[in-house]
């Protein structure tokens, strides 16, 4: 978890709240949310990666459906108590039933295929209850109970198991998840769902409607953005937003090598937004898959051929790390253009960053600034992919690593002071030269193309500096 | 002097005690009581002490908690040979003849452990621990399983439910064990799967309880199976759920082993 800052205190007044679980807007005079229960005096916990607590419903907080309540009791295995108003009802699983009063009306929730659900080992027997009267409802697993409010529209998919009851009003549906392997063991074939055969659809169509849920362990949740994808253990799927979209993902510890009928792999879900996801910390343990022969819609890494793609994403992850370079572009490009430049080609590559710009004098400036420990992890990434297979480019990228943060040497050319850190002049040419200055971890480049003295050139380079170092 | 009542026990403890002497329920905190009635078991802070006879009784966890009795001399304890964690290596432990319970599918080896020196006790299960001191002239019927442990002033038996649909169909198991206490008071220990609640029943006042949920009852408090007619399954049986009849007190957990009705 973060080192989150400490909480602003809003002392505002006001009436009503959004809760930011169920995000709805409820009365704020509590202390949890009237719609879901989440408490409403604490604040979020986010992990880095975004993925946030949801927080369990307190100890005897209710939830207002309808007319009816809903009491959660109890922190282990939370019973939720229903006090149903006359005439509102509910419906759930009869394994869930604690207790009930004798005034409660309970009977049968008629399902359809009831034999594919046996088959698929659902519950084939639903129960409903009417009011008025109080019944108590639990699952028997250690966790948390969570209220998902369902405004009309909305329709959200749930992990096989996990349902505890919903509102008469809220539309039940199940449908095949399409997340499946086969497994082949001598002539026998086995078809394994790690995420369930089935997963259960609730909707809300004309009135808001109130489901309750069970996780076991604790439970999390993310927004994930359009596209974005995560990949999930089947176990800990909770629920998600009908327009999360799940596939399949296997990842290949082992090819087989000379056993070529011995590929496990380990099965999980591709979860992609956009929509919100909901993760449980206590799942069933996987067992090895053995040979797999056939799967549904797959994505697969095969750690065999997978270094190079950690590579890919070490430098993804160094490159979205670099600095921000907008305020050392600005002071350049207001610097240039007061001198009469025009600004030219703007090269970001994410540990480093180049401005180019001409004079009509025929003067020609690029100014590049690299950040020195981000290009050294790239080089020594380089460098650890190549490894003995190129051993001639991997000694110049160790030397170019050595560059970087290495001591002043001759080669470097002449010290240049009066830019407040330590800076190096060498021309290369007669009408070209370059200024190197390096601070704060970072390594500024100015060249010069122009056919002028020596001095000039090292005074355009000394003021492009200037212009350029504090925004560094 | 000056006593402050627990609302768990009722026994007494000094004011200034953050938790009851008694059955170390805290004292700083209201009991927590839903909208029907059922009253939260209390949460037994982590390291709670409370005395029974010379000995006393510190709890300790609170996912699968552990009860570590410190048996003053001569004072003993029995238990299911199968919850002890740990012992000092000078109790002497002794086994209580019980052997007809092992027909019922119950560990037939009640342990008794005599002070002085310490033994732990804890089920290996995700609970709540239930202290219940006994007043003299008490009688409390538990379920199967679910006894901890319990003081030798507290007699311990056990009997065979009635009633084939009853053994069947309750989810209580063949016995049902019975603590009584004579003359003296005595301490029981309970072990309830994930949270405990406990209501009062009136005279006559019903209350139907999914089986595997009863935990203990007043010995008053009558239990019935009863058949609703709701089909379980495709072969569409009805379905059975026990009936508690006041007067008494009942306890019930949240966490229980469904029946299997279908």
């Amino acid at each position: 978890m973060s080192n989150l800052p400490p909480p602003v205190v809003d002392n505002t007044p006001r009436s009503t709240y959004t809760c930011p679980y169920c995000r709805l807007d409820g009365d704020a005079t509590g202390t949890s949310c009237t719609r879901c229960g989440a408490p409403l005096d604490i604040r979020a916990r986010v992990s880095e990666s975004g993925w946030e607590r949801q927080p369990p419903i307190k100890d005897l907080a209710r939830i207002q459906f309808g007319r009816s309540t809903c009491q959660v009791s109890g922190q282990f295995v939370p019973a939720a108590e229903m006090c149903l108003a006359e005439g509102e009802g509910i419906y759930f699983g009869h394994h869930q039933l604690l207790w009930a009063d004798t005034k409660v009306q309970l009977g049968n929730q008629p399902l359809k295929g009831a034999w594919n659900r046996k088959m698929a080992g659902l519950d084939v027997v639903m129960m409903n209850a009417t009011g008025p009267g109080t019944l108590a409802l639990a699952e028997n697993h250690p966790g948390e109970t969570i209220a998902v409010p369902l405004m009309p529209g909305r329709s959200i998919d749930v992990r096989e198991h996990r349902f505890v009851t919903a509102t008469q009003n809220v539309v039940y549906d199940w449908y095949q998840s399409a997340i499946w392997y086969s497994t082949r063991d001598g002539d026998e074939t086995e078809t394994h769902y790690p995420a369930g055969m089935y997963l259960d659809r609730f909707s809300s169509t004309n009135t808001p409607g109130l489901l309750l849920l069970h996780g076991r362990g604790n439970v999390f949740v993310r927004d994930l953005a359009p596209g974005q994808t995560i990949c999930v253990h089947p176990g800990a799927f909770v629920w998600k937003d009908s327009s999360v979209s799940m596939m399949m993902h296997l990842e290949r510890p082992a090819s087989g090598g000379w056993f070529m009928l011995w590929q496990p792999a380990t099965p999980w879900i591709r979860i992609m937004g956009p929509g919100r996801v909901a993760v449980s910390s206590a799942y069933e343990h996987m067992e090895s898959t053995g040979r797999i022969v056939n799967t549904s819609q797959c994505t697969s890494v095969d750690w065999n051929n997978r270094q190079p793609m950690q590579q890919a994403t070490a430098f993804q992850a160094i490159a979205a790390s670099s600095f921000n370079d907008v305020p050392f572009e600005a002071a350049l490009d207001a610097f240039a253009t007061s001198q009469g430049f025009t600004i030219g080609a703007d090269r970001n590559r994410g540990v480093s960053h180049t401005h180019e710009y001409t004079h009509p004098a025929g003067i020609n400036i690029s100014c590049s600034v690299v950040d020195a420990s981000a290009a050294t992890a790239v080089l020594a990434n380089i460098a650890g992919v190549l490894g003995s297979r190129g051993s001639a480019l991997t000694a110049k990228l160790n030397k170019a690593i050595g560059s970087m943060g290495g001591a002043a040497s001759a080669n470097d050319g002449q010290r240049i002071d009066g830019l407040g850190t330590e800076a190096h002049w060498k021309q290369t040419s007669p009408t070209s030269s370059a200024l190197t200055v390096n601070k704060a971890g970072r390594l500024l480049t100015v060249k010069i193309d122009a056919n002028m003295p020596a001095s000039d050139q090292l005074g355009w380079l000394r003021a492009f500096a200037a212009a350029g170092l504090p925004a560094i | 002097m000056e006593r402050v009542v627990c609302s768990w026990c009722s026994g007494q403890s000094d004011p200034s005690a953050t938790s009851c002497e008694i059955c170390g329920a805290p004292l700083d905190s209201a009991a927590l009581v839903t909208d029907s009635g059922w009253r939260e078991a209390p949460r037994l802070r982590d390291m709670a002490e409370f005395h029974f006879g010379s000995s006393t009784c510190q709890v300790e966890g609170e996912i699968v908690p552990v009860a570590e009795l410190n048996l003053g001399a001569g004072d003993s304890i029995y238990f299911e040979h199968h919850v002890l964690l740990w012992k000092d290596e000078n109790v002497p432990v002794a086994a209580m003849n019980t052997a007809s319970r092992s027909f019922g599918g119950m560990p037939f080896v009640v342990t008794v452990a005599t002070g002085p020196g310490r033994v732990a006790v804890s089920r290996d299960a995700t609970g709540e621990m239930v202290v219940l001191p006994l007043h003299p002239s008490m009688e409390l019927d538990v379920r199967e399983h679910a006894f901890l442990a319990a003081s030798s002033s507290v007699s311990y038996s056990f009997f065979r439910i009635k009633g084939l649909a009853n053994i069947l169909h309750g989810g209580s198991g063949m016995y049902i064990d019975r603590f009584i206490t004579q003359g003296v008071q005595g301490l029981l220990l309970l072990h309830g799967n994930g949270n405990v609640f406990e209501r009062m029943l009136a005279p006559g006042e019903k209350i139907i309880l999914e089986p595997g949920a009863f935990l203990f009852k007043d010995s008053t408090v009558q239990m019935n199976v009863v058949q609703l007619p709701i089909k379980t399954g495709l072969l569409r049986r009805g379905m059975y759920l026990a009936e508690m009849v006041g007067p008494g007190r009942v306890g019930i957990q949240s966490m229980y082993v469904h029946h299997g009705s279908e």
